[in-house]
């Protein structure tokens, strides 16, 4: 079955109309076959007795009279049925009288047979004259006829069934041409679009029949894969163009922040020169009218000096602090592996340097080391340290802790005090320039520390948050790396 | 320092703001060493002033120079670029006093071989201090090259 399923379609054609027309045939022939035999059959016996009869009517009276002779005279007269193998009469006893026989291929026996076996048609006769019975006429028939008519037909059968066999390969070739090639053309057109992709090609056959149907399908198909593939090029360019775009925002963008940024810096020059040089007149000059005129001056006037310079001061602090912040935005980070814990020591030791006469207790927690921008980091610690300082200048036992702790995989550094704290409602300002949650009298400062903090913090991929309650203490909260490979900011920024 | 007790000690101020003279003539007025201090008013002239050309025929050479960057007619960068290339000049040492905090004039005048960078703070007592440092260090601490 295997062998028959992997033949090609005009193969299983021809196989099939050969085996079908064969079959058909060799039924039709055996049907007449056995129509012409019954009916041979038939003549032949009727035919038998028919000689029969007439051998007795001739015979009766030779055999009456004892003549053999004639008797055999007259039988061989019956040699005109040409189907008579023999015929016999038998006398009243049964014994043979007198007989014809064609050839040597059988001979009557001696005694008349009991009816019935025997290779031939029988056919038996009693011979009467006057109303007296005096013998019997015996005609054997044979049916070697019948065989060479059958023989005759199956020759003919055989000439008929290679003519049916060419037929049915005329049939296949047509076939071929007809169903096979067109399925052939549709396969070599399914091949090419699967493999070079072009949709645009159709399989031309227009026709009523299934074959026309399935091309008719496979060119619906194809149709609706090229508008499909046409949608995709569309969508593809119109996405490109869309990127296109959105890389040119995108360098706009980029352009623009640069522009910034040098607006920034040529800012940042300006307010270093331009602002700080007459700032320096005015405090200058005004120490010099302190000093010079000294004795012209009331103490008013004195009060009124004091009160200039103290601006001069609170705004080159102002000044001084807008620089860092900015220095610190556009500086080069430069990573190391350095000592928080070290740091934070070294900080609190010059706080304590400053005010000797405060007594604060400061623990820093030991060995927290990590990467980072030493003078940055530096920056974050002095900026935290020294607010706590500042804050617990109130306190009756000022404690200032540097510690981390770990929470989710991630370590968090503290810096925690017990002083003036704040209210969580302000959390919010806590970073933005120039906020302040505490008066400047209570608290000088200039509000720009942690901005610089946060943006420090921020640099090194890490976040910044705080939690207090007023006159509870403070803690600053601060992750560094979180979330990405240190540097991963300037990187960004140099592409 | 026991031989320079007697002569004063010279000091070259190029500087083109009268308002920033007068302050810092002033603090070293204030300082514990005695000193003279010239003033130029930009490049041309401290350089005509370095080479007694002129009216400066008869002026002594400066033992410390302290430069301003931002001068009409010459800057302090060109200034320092020609002292510092003149064999007779290179070793007097040059102190760049300004007002700007840009990086950019830090790396450039390092680069021009000056001594020394000062930014003038704001403040009137810190620059007071800044004028008694650079005496302590250029005077009592370095050794100097000795007069010509």
């Amino acid at each position: 079955m295997g062998y028959f399923r992997d033949r090609s379609l005009s193969a299983k054609l021809t196989v099939l109309i050969t085996a079908v027309s064969t079959a058909g045939v060799i039924a039709g022939f055996a049907a007449v076959t056995l129509i012409d035999a019954r009916n041979f059959r038939r003549e032949l016996r009727s035919d038998t007795a028919l000689a029969a009869r007439l051998g007795a009517e001739y015979c009766v009276a030779p055999l009456a009279f004892g003549y053999r002779e004639e008797a055999g005279q007259l039988l061989a007269k019956l040699a005109v049925f040409q189907d008579v193998a023999y015929a016999a009469v038998y006398d009243e006893s049964g014994s043979l009288f007198a007989f014809y026989q064609r050839g040597d291929a059988a001979s009557p026996p001696v005694r008349l047979p009991a009816e019935g076996g025997g290779r031939f048609i029988e056919a038996r006769e009693p011979m009467n004259y006057n109303g007296r019975r005096y013998g019997t006429v015996l005609l054997a028939a044979s049916e070697d006829r019948l065989a060479g008519r059958i023989a005759a037909r199956a020759g003919l059968l055989a000439g008929l069934a290679a003519l049916m066999a060419g037929a049915a390969l005329l049939v296949s070739l047509r076939a071929q041409r007809v169903v096979s090639q067109p399925i052939l053309k549709l396969a070599d057109l399914a091949r090419a679009v699967a493999g070079k992709g072009d949709y645009s090609a159709r399989t031309g056959i227009v026709r009523g029949d299934e074959i026309g149907v399935l091309a008719a399908g496979l060119d619906a198909m194809l149709a609706g894969l090229e508008a499909r593939s046409r949608e995709r090029d569309e969508a593809e360019e119109a996405l490109r163009l869309a990127h296109a775009g959105m890389e040119a925002t995108v360098r706009e963008r980029t352009a623009a922040l640069r522009a910034a940024n040098s607006e920034l810096e040529a800012f940042t020059y300006s307010a270093s020169h331009d602002l700080r040089a007459p700032l320096r007149r005015i405090d200058g000059f005004s120490l010099l009218l302190e000093e010079d005129c000294c004795g012209q001056l009331s103490a008013d006037g004195k009060e009124h000096i004091s009160r200039i310079r103290a601006g001069c001061r609170q705004m080159a602090q102002v000044i001084d602090s807008l620089l860092r912040l900015s220095r610190m935005m556009r500086q080069e980070l430069d990573f190391k592996e350095l000592d928080l814990s070290a740091l934070a020591e070294e900080t609190a030791d010059a706080l304590r340097e400053a005010e000797p006469a405060r007594k604060v207790s400061f623990e820093a927690q030991q060995g927290l080391t990590t990467k980072g921008d030493r003078v940055l980091l530096g920056e974050v610690l002095e900026n935290l340290l020294s607010n706590a300082w500042k804050f617990t200048g109130q306190t009756a036992a000022p404690e200032i802790a540097f510690g981390a702790s770990e929470k989710d995989g991630e370590r968090v550094y503290f810096v925690k005090d017990n002083g003036k704290g704040f209210d969580m409602k302000y959390a919010g300002k806590l970073f933005r320039p120039f906020q302040r949650l505490h008066s400047p009298a209570e608290f000088p400062g200039t509000g720009i520390g942690l901005t610089t903090v946060q943006r420090i913090v921020e640099r090194h991929g890490g976040r910044i948050w705080a939690e207090s309650a007023e006159d509870k203490g403070a803690v600053f909260y601060f992750t560094l790396h979180s979330g990405g490979k240190p540097g991963a900011e300037e990187e960004r920024k140099n592409t | 320092m026991e031989q320079r007790n007697l002569a004063p000690i010279e000091i070259l101020l190029v500087e083109d703001n009268p308002d920033d003279v007068a302050l810092t003539v002033r603090s070293f007025k204030k300082a514990r060493m005695q000193n003279r201090v010239s003033v130029a008013g930009d490049g041309v002239e401290a350089l005509a002033f370095l080479r007694r050309e002129g009216k400066y025929s008869a002026v002594p050479r400066p033992d410390i120079i302290l430069l301003d960057l931002n001068l009409p007619r010459m800057n302090g960068h060109e200034l320092l670029e020609i002292i510092k290339s003149d064999p007779e000049l290179k070793d007097i040492p040059v102190i760049i006093l300004t007002t700007s905090k840009a990086e950019e004039d830090i790396t450039g005048t390092y680069k021009l071989h000056s001594n020394c960078f000062i930014t003038k703070p704001v403040l009137m007592e810190d620059f007071d201090r800044v004028i008694r440092t650079i005496q302590d260090f250029w005077f009592v601490i370095v050794k100097l090259p000795p007069k010509k």
